[in-house]
């Protein structure tokens, strides 16, 4: 190859960059598409297979009905080499509360638990040191939260389907026994939630069966194996050497572990034998044991008991010495008191007596005291008398001293005058001096004071003749006065010795009186002293009296207190009495209560005891292996379906995309005619020519492959596990490169693009270069049959003969344009058809006249019949139209017929004249209407499909206790959640041999619930939830709504699936369309250039086009919608999920939506094609063709 | 004023950084009913103007006048009508549609004129009577452009342009093809305008226009136009 041809292959992909991507794309959605659905099963598989060995998934499990002990391990053990490992597993089914509330299952039912023990050492082991021990099988796989370290706590089931929403961390699962003592089997029953996980023993919703509840097993939960308290396993795993080699639903892996369970299979009988012997020696032991703890139980309550009473007896010995002493300080109290009293009142009158005496000696010393006042008044008139006289004498004494002085002076004066005056006569003729006449005035002084001032004022020194002169009158006029006053002085004297006599005698009158009061004060005192000494003595006895009461006061007081006391103590001990009553009432109920739970808990195990002993006659081992693990099976035939599905849907994608290659190439090679015609010319070897356009396609698809295949490996198994991981809980998808399927891919695509470049290629490598270097010979133009119709084809218009001509001018155009426009619609169609069946399975079930027409369900606690008041109750409530009594029990069906072993429910109704009014029994094809009766069974749709069942053929079915009936069918309902085997009574007692026992009701709500709107409807649902629930015996209501509201959850994830496909469906809708009116579009490029020359205008132009496109559209949506039938029935053949069955017709509107959109995509790519024409070059187009 | 007027008509093409100049100046006017033959060498601009006048192409600079309409100012719409009613084309390669009878590609023409011509009849006319109901395919090469000119003819346009009609035809064919378009435009007054490299041709015209690069380098009018047949090359 030269280096200019290889410029020029570049150049060319260039050139037509939008062909090479448009041929990436295709390849690219196809190998996509392929890859991506043909990875999805081996992904799961894969992913499956690594969680299997990861967590140690059994390889076969043995069960016995009467336990299995280690002895059974060893001896399995010891079989063979090959076998890796046996490990013992205690389990126990239980009913499950959650935070105390009754917990639903998916069907509305109570929702019940499986209970496993984990060996909490080798878990530990394992997550702590990472010892990966093969003893240690089906190891739980934690999700979020962390393993259990406590007796009270557990592990919780991770599946989206089966697990309640309640179950969260931190919440408390209680497990409660179906009418037997849980306590019997575990010591805890109350556990904290402490982890959610998933378990490689349960990948799918489905948990098996059960002898409890509803019959089937909602959950599993796992906790500390040391909570049971059996010493025996309930059943026994068995790893298999090697067989993690082989991938689980291989025939090889069947094949290995085949030997061993044989091998296992044949021990059963002599370690049964073992295992009876053993038990036929222990179990009376044990049962006698359990007798013997009871009436220990009874015993130690009986002691307890009598204890307490004695000690209330005690009480009431000392309550009654306590009473005997209140009484005795009540006497006292009431008799010492009251004779201390009334020695008081005495004491008192006495006194009161001797203050009367007190009072009269009080009233004569007052007499005396009178008496005295009065002596003591005429002593005092008498002393006053006395003293009056007194004052009279003592007056007139001083009267006479004073006269007798007065005439004295007046002597003395005289004298002294007569002195002076003989003096002054003596001197007569004198003149006195100033000393003399003061000495004499000094001496006149004293008997004549006046005389001074007299002599001073008027002689200042005079004469002593002068002096006489003046003095002898005065000396005359003094004796004068001396006579006066001895006259007077002499009158006194008189009157002195008269009052004298006076006086004496006052003073005798007075001596008497003074005697008379003293001798009066003299009694006074006398009776002042008597009055004083009675007092006292009074006084003295009145103190005593207070004292004595006090006394008293303070001895009743005392008294009062010790009653008070006395009384307080008493009223204590009463109510310590009635508080030890109590006690005794409370410990003996406890006592009861314990006893009567000891009694409940030995007598389940003395119960359970002589069942199994009873059984021992028939006990029996159940070897499985792990096709017999719930779920197991079903995992494989969904990757089985998977694996169909991917056989046929990309076939399509494929198809169609060959096609537009095909196509595409073809037009390319036609463009490159006379290029190739060139280098023929030039000497090129067809080899190397074609070279070029191989090399174009190969590059085209390897690169579009690549990039389907990249991409593809992720999107499709990402989005169709995502749906399936409602159901499978394993662990995130294993992305592996699907080696084979990308191999098939691309080969398949480059075969597809190379054998089409070929065929292309074929034509031109062939003709002559001067052929190919002129233009190609216009197509020549043909009749159609249609011309030859001539009454239509006369009428044609125009325009319409051209379009009619133009779509069968070429027939490999015309083909693809219909196959490729076909197949995407067909893709669409089946896409909503799929999204229709889905949603059928809720509306034609549970929507508005559909096949559940019964409202709620109610579970009872114990069977019912028509009278038994929990039913009455329902039946009253005004809420409730109509109700049934039913039967239903889950039991595994199969038949011979096919491989499949399903879980059933065994509905038989009370009534089964009226349960067409609850479940509509008809036949989806024709028509009829069922009625349970003696004749037979009736099976629902998707479970006699799955057993290949008709009216007329018999199947099997198991119960729980591994018994297996025959069972006749009469007809085969419609029916799309879960599978029923619906009985009459009548039949079910032919079958069963026992009568039929009714534990749920179904019902219709009244008129006032139908017509409410949604609000209104769950308010009024949730209230007569509420009251139904408060009745005992009513263990749980569900509505038929809220069963539909859940299964909602499973049809939207797989309304995503169809989504995707109906994505990829629209995308290669697109191109296809595009690319081939895109091409169409370029080979007529010069026909519709001489259009416009021609004076077409742009819209006659598109018009010209758009006719021819609009018929292709109309015939490739006809011939999709077919081949959407087609596809969507092997879609929905294939893609069901167990327990469900998808709706089988496509609704009409999913039609016209498919049609629509294959239109609406026409249309689009229509709009752009327009805008190429109108850009088509005229001149261009015209020139000649070099 | 004439039919038909080209003054200083400018068109320019370019291919990358190439650019060519296709009519450099072109200026002829041509008379209602004339024969006109345009002659130059390949490259001279003979059959970019003979584009321009048929209303697919247009000038980059000058005025292109026909029956006193200023074309070159036309919209697409403008111009499609113009291509419709009054421009007849007959390409060298005839662009018959393939999938189409004889008749049927003249009606895919008569069918969108306001004054269209029998079809069946333009076809008798061309001599192509006993071939009505044949496609592309069945027809030599001279019925080919027969059918050619009787679509372009059923229209009934003012003008038939003709690009080297006969150029893919042998002698004795483009005799005839030449032939019948002098008859027409004789017979109907019809203005044709006929591109051909063959300078032995100019004695049929009443016009003869002669192109050299993209110019006219001389407009010769016949008073005397010789019939076709009287014509050796």
């Amino acid at each position: 190859m030269t280096r200019a041809y290889f410029i020029s292959i570049l150049r060319s992909v260039k050139k037509s960059f939008s062909r090479f991507i448009s041929i990436v794309m295709i390849i690219a959605l196809g190998s996509a598409f392929f890859v991506g659905i043909k990875a999805t099963a081996p992904d799961m598989l894969d992913t499956v297979q690594d969680y299997y060995v990861d967590y140690n998934l059994m390889d076969i499990r043995v069960q016995s009905s009467i336990g299995l002990t280690n002895d059974d391990i060893i001896a399995i053990q010891s079989m063979d080499s090959n076998i890796e490992a046996v490990v013992g597993q205690k389990f126990k089914d239980a009913l499950v509360l959650v935070n105390n509330e009754i917990e639903k299952d998916i069907d509305g039912t109570q929702i019940s638990a499986r209970v496993y023990g984990i060996n909490t050492s080798l878990l530990s082991n394992y997550i702590n040191y990472g010892v990966d021990e093969a003893v240690f099988m089906n190891r739980p796989r934690l999700i979020e939260g962390e393993y259990p370290d406590a007796e009270n706590e557990c592990l919780v089931d991770a599946s989206q389907l089966s697990t309640p929403e309640s179950y969260k961390i931190g919440n408390t699962i209680t497990l409660v026994g179906d009418n037997e003592e849980i306590d019997a089997s575990l010591k805890q029953t109350e556990f904290t939630i402490v982890g959610i996980i998933q378990s490689p023993y349960y990948v799918s919703f489905e948990r098996g069966n059960t002898l409890i509840g509803s019959g089937k097993v909602g959950t599993f939960i796992i906790v500390p194996e040391s909570v049971f308290k059996q010493d025996y396993y309930t059943e026994l795993y068995v790893k298999v050497k090697g067989s993690d080699a082989y991938d689980a639903y291989s025939d090889e892996y069947k094949n290995h572990v085949a030997p061993y369970v044989a091998m296992v299979k044949t021990l059963a009988a002599p370690r049964l034998q073992a295992r009876v012997n053993y038990l036929q020696q222990t179990l009376p032991k044990q049962i006698a044991d359990a007798q013997a703890m009871l009436s220990d139980a009874n015993s130690v309550a009986g002691s307890k008991i009598k204890e307490l009473e004695e000690s209330i007896a005690t009480m009431e010995q000392s309550l009654i010495l306590l009473k005997a002493q209140l009484a005795k300080a009540e006497e006292t109290y009431n008799v010492t008191l009251a004779d201390a009293e009334e020695s008081l009142a005495l004491n008192k009158s006495e006194y009161n007596e001797s203050i009367t005496e007190y009072n009269k000696m009080l009233t004569e010393y007052q007499t005396n005291s009178t008496a005295y006042a009065e002596k003591y008044t005429e002593y005092s008139t008498a002393k006053s008398e006395y003293n009056t006289k007194k004052a009279e004498y003592d007056s007139a004494y001083s009267q006479v001293n004073s006269l007798e002085l007065q005439l004295g002076s007046t002597q003395s004066a005289i004298t002294s005058a007569q002195t002076v005056l003989l003096q002054l006569q003596e001197s007569q003729e004198n003149s006195l001096t100033n000393e003399e006449v003061q000495s004499m005035v000094a001496v006149l002084q004293t008997a004549y004071p006046g005389i001074y001032d007299v002599i001073q004022n008027n002689t200042t020194a005079g004469l002593a003749k002068e002096m006489v002169a003046y003095i002898t009158p005065v000396l005359e006029n003094y004796q004068a006065q001396l006579i006066v006053q001895q006259q007077q002085l002499d009158a006194e004297k008189a009157k002195l010795t008269a009052a004298n006599t006076e006086l004496s005698n006052a003073n005798i009158s007075l001596t008497a009186a003074e005697l008379e009061l003293n001798t009066a004060n003299e009694k006074l005192v006398t009776a002042e002293n008597q009055l004083v000494a009675y007092n006292r003595e009074l006084t003295s006895a009145g103190n005593e009296i207070t004292n004595t009461d006090f006394q008293l006061s303070l001895q009743k007081i005392q008294t009062q207190m010790m009653i008070t006391e006395l009384s307080n103590q008493i009223e204590a001990l009463t109510s310590g009495k009635a508080t030890a009553q109590a006690a005794l009432d409370t410990a003996k109920l406890q006592v009861n209560a314990t006893l009567g739970d000891a009694t409940e808990v030995y007598q389940q195990q003395i119960d359970d005891a002589n069942e199994v002993l009873m059984s021992l006659g028939s006990a029996y081992w159940n070897i499985y292996d792990r096709d017999d693990t719930p779920g197991y099976t079903s995992f494989g035939s969904t990757t089985d379906n998977l694996s169909t599905l991917a056989n046929i849907f990309p076939i399509f994608f494929f198809i169609v995309s060959a096609l537009v290659c095909w196509t595409t190439m073809t037009r390319m090679i036609d463009e490159d005619r006379t290029t190739i015609g060139t280098l023929k010319a030039l000497g090129y070897e067809n080899g190397s020519i074609a070279a070029k356009y191989i090399i174009y396609s190969l590059s085209a698809s390897i690169i579009g492959c690549s990039l389907g295949v990249a991409v593809g490996m992720y999107v499709f198994p990402y989005a169709i596990f995502a749906a399936y991981s409602i159901m499978f809980t394993i662990p995130e998808l294993h992305y592996t490169l699907p080696i084979g399927s990308a191999i098939i891919g691309i080969a398949t695509s480059l075969a597809c693009t190379l054998l089409s470049t070929m065929l292309a290629l074929r034509k031109e490598l062939k003709s002559t270069p001067s052929v190919l270097m002129r233009p190609k010979a216009p197509k020549p133009g043909k009749r159609i049959l249609l011309e030859r119709i001539r009454f239509i084809w006369s009428r044609m218009k125009f325009s319409n003969k051209v379009t009619a001509r133009n779509l069968f001018r070429n027939k490999q155009r015309f083909f693809m344009t219909i196959i490729g426009i076909a197949g995407c619609s067909a893709l669409m169609l089946a896409s909503l058809g799929m999204h229709n069946s889905v949603s059928a399975i809720r509306s034609k079930q549970y929507g508005n006249d559909a096949i559940s027409k019964y409202d709620f369900q109610i579970v009872f606690e114990n069977n019912q019949d028509g009278n038994s008041g929990e039913y009455r109750t329902v039946v009253n409530s005004n809420s409730v139209q109509s109700t049934m009594l039913i039967s239903m029990k889950s039991v595994t069906g199969f038949s011979l017929r096919t491989d499949a072993t399903e879980d059933v429910y065994l509905f038989v109704p009370s009534e089964p004249d009226r349960l067409n009014d609850y479940i509509r029994l008809n036949n989806r094809q024709t028509g009829k209407t069922y009625i349970p009766s003696i004749e037979g069974a009736l099976i629902t749709e998707k479970f006699a499909r799955d057993t290949n069942t008709k009216a007329g053929d018999t199947l099997f079915i198991e119960t729980s206790d591994s018994k297996i009936y025959e069972i006749f069918v009469a007809g085969v309902v419609e029916n799309y959640t879960f599978h029923y085997i619906y009985l009459s009574p009548d039949y079910y007692t032919e079958i069963f041999s026992r009568y039929p026992t009714y534990n749920y009701a179904i019902g219709i709500l009244n008129d006032a619930y139908h017509s409410a709107d949604e609000a209104t409807l769950s308010s009024l649902k949730g209230q007569m939830a509420t009251k139904l629930m408060q009745v005992d015996g009513i263990q749980a209501v569900s509505f038929t709504s809220d069963v539909n509201q859940s299964l909602s959850e499973i049809t939207d994830a797989l309304t995503a699936v169809v989504a995707v496909f109906f994505f990829s469906a629209l995308i290669l809708a697109f191109v296809v369309l595009y690319n081939l009116t895109n091409i169409n579009i370029l080979e007529r490029n010069r026909e519709l250039a001489t259009l416009k020359v021609l004076g077409f205008i742009d819209s006659e132009v598109n018009n010209y086009v758009l006719k021819e496109n609009i018929i292709l559209t109309a015939i490739g949506a006809l011939f999709g919608s077919g081949l959407g039938i087609i596809l969507h029935y092997l879609l929905i053949t294939y893609a069901e999920i167990d327990a469900v069955m998808f709706g089988r017709s496509i609704e009409w509107y999913s039609f016209l939506i498919a049609i629509i959109l294959t239109f609406v995509f026409a249309a689009i790519v229509n709009l752009i094609i327009n805008r190429k024409l109108k850009h088509i070059d005229m001149v261009l187009s015209l020139k000649s063709i070099e | 004023m004439s039919f038909i007027e080209l003054n200083s008509v400018y068109k320019k093409y370019q291919t990358g950084e190439v650019v060519i100049t296709a009519l450099d100046g072109v200026s002829f006017s041509v008379e209602q009913g004339e024969l006109c033959v345009v002659v130059g060498p390949s490259g001279a601009g003979k059959t970019t103007v003979l584009n321009i006048l048929g209303g697919i192409d247009d000038c980059d600079d000058g005025k292109v006048r026909v029956g006193g309409e200023l074309i070159n100012s036309y919209n697409d719409k403008k111009l499609a009508m113009y291509r419709r009613y009054d421009v007849g084309f007959v390409f060298q390669f005839y662009n018959l549609v393939p999938n189409l009878t004889a008749l049927e590609n003249v009606e895919l023409a008569s069918q969108i004129s306001n004054k269209a011509l029998n079809p069946s009849r333009v076809l008798e006319r061309v001599g192509l009577g006993e071939r009505l109901n044949n496609f592309p395919a069945q027809l030599s090469g001279g019925e080919q452009q027969r059918v050619s000119i009787a679509r372009a003819l059923a229209k009934n346009p003012k003008i038939l342009l003709c690009d080297e009609p006969t150029g893919a035809l042998d002698y004795q064919t483009g005799k005839q093809i030449l032939s019948l378009l002098q008859e027409t435009s004789r017979e109907t007054g019809m203005t044709v305008i006929i591109i051909t490299h063959n300078q032995a041709l100019t004695p049929m015209a009443n016009r003869v226009i002669s192109m050299r690069n993209g110019r006219v380098q001389r407009i010769t009018v016949n008073d005397n136009p010789l019939p076709v047949d009287q014509i050796e090359w």
